[in-house]
């Protein structure tokens, strides 16, 4: 999902930069207050960042020739709120940015809507929508992971479908092209992402970082 | 619990091997960024990115910064799980001593 170094316009750059601003300044209020109010907070916040360092780093095969990564936002939306990873996502991406010509500074902000945001929010809403139609806990973490990550690059596609409108089909056609290319690859790779998930979750919860946040 | 986790790693590994198996014999076509990228160029014949990397690794550099992520990743994700473990043993006694 990364959008690379200058790939957008710098109009749709600075535009997706000014959307991505208040969900990270959210997010620093909000983990600066929990980081004080719990004494758990730092250990799921080291959690959960570890975690989106690990998955994203994982470039794997998929169908078609491709290979793609997981963005394992969803475990750092249910330990910490998803509000959280609104800050937590840039940092990798900086990373990535920086070190690995993987994005790019001047992307950040419409990686950041991506993966930081619809993915984590998207996991987090249907996280908790599953559970309230009483399904299970991992079939809820399982399921949210999935439609994140699958959220999360169907933002993509649709940032450069304005971006790249196909010149005879429009925006809507371009989206439809780019999804295309996205979601072959991702959807085995979103089913590795939710088996991830839950088993960290797992691991975690044996060692009593279980409670997960149910607010935003 | 953890006997759950690793059969979920182990389902993970499964659809890896499946995906892999499944589409055998197809050319190695880059990765779905790369191939957004080069839809991109499609749609709009005459753009070229306004900015350039601050790095450009080789495929070597690269495979080495990604492998480096992963081993971070796993370190601090395996210190965050040690360090859970020790304070869930510590508080377990006074747990079980607390009045009811």
């Amino acid at each position: 999902m990364h959008i690379a170094e200058g790939f957008l316009p710098p109009a749709h750059a600075l535009a997706w930069t000014v959307v991505a601003a208040p969900f990270v300044g959210h997010g620093v209020r909000r983990l600066t207050r929990d980081a004080a109010a719990s004494p758990a907070a730092p250990l799921l916040l080291g959690a959960s960042g570890a975690f989106t360092l690990l998955l994203s780093s994982l470039k794997l095969p998929s169908v078609g020739g491709s290979s793609s990564h997981p963005t394992g936002c969803a475990l750092g939306a249910y330990l910490c709120g998803p509000a959280v990873m609104a800050v937590l996502g840039p940092i990798v991406l900086v990373f990535q940015a920086l070190l690995l010509a993987h994005g790019g500074l001047t992307t950040l902000g419409a990686n950041t809507v991506a993966m930081a945001v619809v993915g984590p929010w998207t996991s987090w809403g249907v996280w908790r929508l599953v559970q309230r139609l009483g399904g299970s806990r991992a079939l809820a973490a399982g399921t949210g992971a999935a439609l994140g990550v699958l959220a999360t690059y169907a933002t993509t596609a649709a940032q450069l479908a304005l971006a790249f409108p196909d010149p005879s089909a429009g925006v809507a056609g371009a989206f439809l092209k780019f999804a295309g290319i996205f979601a072959i690859t991702q959807v085995p790779l979103s089913l590795v992402e939710a088996l991830l998930t839950v088993a960290a979750l797992n691991v975690l919860a044996v060692r009593g970082l279980g409670a997960v946040h149910g607010r935003a | 619990m953890v006997a759950r986790s690793l059969w979920l790693l182990a389902g993970a590994v499964l659809v890896l091997a499946l995906t892999v198996f499944t589409t055998r014999g197809t050319p190695v076509d880059g990765d779905a960024d790369e191939r957004a990228q080069a839809l991109a160029t499609t749609l709009a014949p005459g753009y070229e990115p306004w900015v350039a990397p601050v790095l450009a690794p080789d495929d070597a550099q690269e495979a080495l910064f990604f492998r480096l992520q992963t081993a971070t990743g796993l370190l601090l994700f395996s210190a965050v799980v040690v360090v859970a473990g020790r304070r869930a043993r510590r508080s377990a006694p006074h747990a079980s001593a607390s009045p009811r």
